[in-house]
């Protein structure tokens, strides 16, 4: 069995440097640095296509650069892409839901292929379960989800392993506007206690208003980009 | 927040770093009473740093129009400046805001801005 490794030393939560994606002739990201402190939430904002889901997809570990590095925890993401996989949270834009599972099983599935000790996992379970407000829905078959309570089970599954660090592709995406409030204040609940990287389409329903969904916490901020 | 465009960073800030930004494009939106447009464009005309955008009728009795005003300012004491100005020329002030830039304006702006600038120095 091998060991699990231990953190670098202590670093930026996420820091990303020189970051580039080509596919063919075709640039989806060139040279994006950037960095995030620990309790931070960073929005990416962007139109479809620039780049937003390639970068995230690279951090979470599901896709590699073509140049730059990417490190989570001070993990790299190349080189060490179990132990960053065990300290992220990721939402894609399309939650990775069994349908005919129920939302309890799939979160008890999804907490033993991320390795939660079976002495956690109903624990951890219950605790996503009502974070997520889930509770009414705990024995539903998740195909008979609305897509909200859909969206809600994907960020459980994102979070029942509480990782340090939570990758959310666009999770406010197809929903009404009272499913985006309760999904922003989710989002908004989980800032402190974890670093976020959430991304949105440019001209999105988020407020960016002093006190608005980027709230920085204090002494935080993502001035560190370039 | 890292806004970004055709694969590259445009723009990265907290949201309040974003705005500061656009301080070229502070804005304010007014209602006011006056008979004639002219008077509220007189009242305002001598103002360092204020740029009358657009003054439009609201109501024809009593008269009421929307005044949409832009400045260059770096500070917002331009605004009590409006009031008062307003007020010295006898004209009534009914409502006065400070639209904030929404982010898809930020976007716009920032990603307008280099593209000028990509096709500025393509040209050179």
């Amino acid at each position: 069995m091998t060991g699990i490794p231990t953190a670098p030393a202590a670093r930026a939560a996420i820091e990303v440097e020189h970051l580039s994606k080509t596919y063919g002739r075709f640039t989806a990201i060139r040279d994006i640095s950037f960095q995030v402190n620990a309790g931070e939430i960073m929005g990416f904002l962007g139109p479809n296509g620039a780049g937003k889901t390639t970068s995230m997809r690279i951090l979470a570990g599901y896709l590699p650069a073509t140049e730059g590095t990417a490190r989570v925890a001070g993990f790299d993401v190349h080189e060490n892409p179990m132990a960053v996989r065990q300290r992220i949270g990721y939402l894609p834009e399309n939650p990775p839901l069994y349908p005919d599972m129920t939302v309890e099983a799939y979160l008890h599935f999804v907490a033993q292929i991320k390795r939660v000790s079976a002495g956690d996992r109903p624990r951890r379970v219950d605790e996503v379960i009502r974070r997520c407000s889930l509770e009414d829905r705990r024995h539903t078959l998740i195909r008979k989800l609305s897509k909200g309570y859909k969206q809600r089970v994907g960020l459980a599954q994102a979070l029942v392993h509480d990782p340090p660090v939570i990758i959310l592709d666009e999770p406010t995406i197809g929903l009404d506007p009272k499913q985006i409030i309760e999904v922003r204040n989710l989002i908004k609940s989980l800032a402190g206690e974890h670093t976020i990287i959430l991304s949105h389409p440019a001209g999105g329903q988020h407020d960016l208003r002093p006190g608005g969904d980027y709230q920085p916490r204090p002494g935080g901020s993502c001035r560190h980009a370039r | 927040m890292v806004i970004i465009n055709r694969g590259q960073v445009a723009a990265v800030g907290t949201p309040a770093e974003l705005t500061a930004q656009l301080q070229d494009r502070q804005q304010a939106k007014l209602v006011v009473g006056a008979a004639e447009e002219a008077a509220i464009r007189a009242a305002l005309q001598n103002l360092m740093h204020v740029e009358v955008v657009s003054v439009q009728p609201l109501a024809a009795d009593p008269p009421r129009w929307q005044v949409q005003l832009k400045s260059n300012a770096s500070a917002e004491g331009w605004i009590p400046e409006v009031a008062r100005a307003l007020v010295q020329a006898g004209i009534d002030l009914y409502e006065i805001g400070r639209p904030q830039a929404s982010l898809e304006e930020i976007f716009l702006q920032l990603t307008t801005q280099e593209e000028a600038a990509g096709a500025l120095e393509e040209a050179a």
